[in-house]
């Protein structure tokens, strides 16, 4: 890349070829703060105002808020407690039908498959 | 820049009060309005395009004071304004140059007309060979190149990695070379 840089410096005088205008810098500040002051009047420092709410408005905020949470808590909880309750019974349900030793008794029973043909399965099979 | 005893901390902490607000923004003002200057003057060639972009940038900064955080140096916060200036500037004179019928006129041929611009034939050709790079790889040529500025500052400045901008000024180096490799 020296090489090529050196090529761009052969066209390349080392001075500024840009002029200004006589007195420009001189004269800049100035004419910039007179067209602030016109155009974008200085600003004020603004200071955080505290406006103290009246102690009713205050009491309704804070009463919204808690009303918002019990809202959402109990909604929750009511939630919750339904999906549990409406759980339970089939769980148990489904428990006890695979482990109702009368039940399967009776289902072997009615395939007709005694205990030699359980063994067969077990041990033969795959 | 200008200014030996340039306080920026003081200068910073009075941008802040309303009271010293406006004589602290003057100190601003002349602190950076060269260095601003010349960076806004070799991406847009023209001095009244340059003086009307650097007029912008200080109304900007002086409406955006309140949003100036202090956690860049305040010369950072400058040229990036300045530098959003320029190239929405130079987007909006494409767009009304391809418009018009009587764009085609050449960098090089505008400099010569320019009573602002008073170097020789090979100066316009280096400024015709620099202006015809795309905007965001000519503001880091002319910053390596004119002003010397180091990569990591450079980096600061335009929020691009310094490896990027390594890359950017090789192929810009490359293509301005190849431009007068072409006119020999």
């Amino acid at each position: 890349m020296i090489q090529e840089e050196n090529i761009i410096r052969q066209h390349d005088s080392g001075r500024n070829p840009f002029r200004t205008p006589d007195g420009y810098f001189e004269s800049l500040t100035g004419r910039l703060m007179a067209r602030i002051a016109e155009e974008a009047p200085q600003q004020e420092s603004v200071k955080a105002r505290v406006v103290e709410l009246p102690l009713w408005r205050r009491a309704m905020r804070y009463a919204a808020a808690v009303s918002v949470a019990a809202l959402c808590v109990g909604g929750g909880t009511w939630f919750y407690n339904r999906s549990q309750s409406a759980d339970q019974p089939l769980a148990d349900d489904a428990l006890e039908y695979v482990w109702d030793d009368d039940d399967l008794d009776d289902v072997l029973d009615y395939e007709l498959v005694d205990n030699s043909q359980i063994a067969y399965y077990l041990t033969e099979a795959y | 820049m200008a200014q030996s005893n340039w306080n920026e901390q003081l200068i910073v902490e009075q941008l802040r009060d309303g009271a010293q607000r406006q004589r602290a923004f003057t100190l601003l003002v002349e602190h950076f309005k060269e260095q601003l200057y010349w960076q806004i003057r070799r991406m847009v060639l023209s001095h009244d395009d340059a003086d009307d972009v650097l007029q912008n940038t200080f109304i900007k900064a002086w409406t955006g004071l309140d949003g100036f955080r202090g956690d860049a140096k305040l010369s950072t916060w400058l040229f990036r304004i300045a530098n959003n200036e320029t190239l929405n500037f130079l987007e909006r004179r494409r767009q009304q140059l391809s418009l018009d019928d009587e764009a085609a006129v050449g960098v090089a041929a505008r400099l010569e007309s320019d009573p602002y611009f008073d170097g020789d034939e090979t100066e316009r050709q280096l400024q015709e060979a620099v202006a015809g790079l795309p905007d965001k790889q000519r503001q880091v040529f002319n910053l390596k190149y004119f002003e010397e500025m180091k990569y990591e500052e450079m980096s600061e400045l335009l929020g691009t990695s310094v490896g990027a901008l390594k890359a950017s000024y090789h192929h810009a180096v490359k293509k301005i070379s190849d431009f007068f490799h072409s006119l020999d």
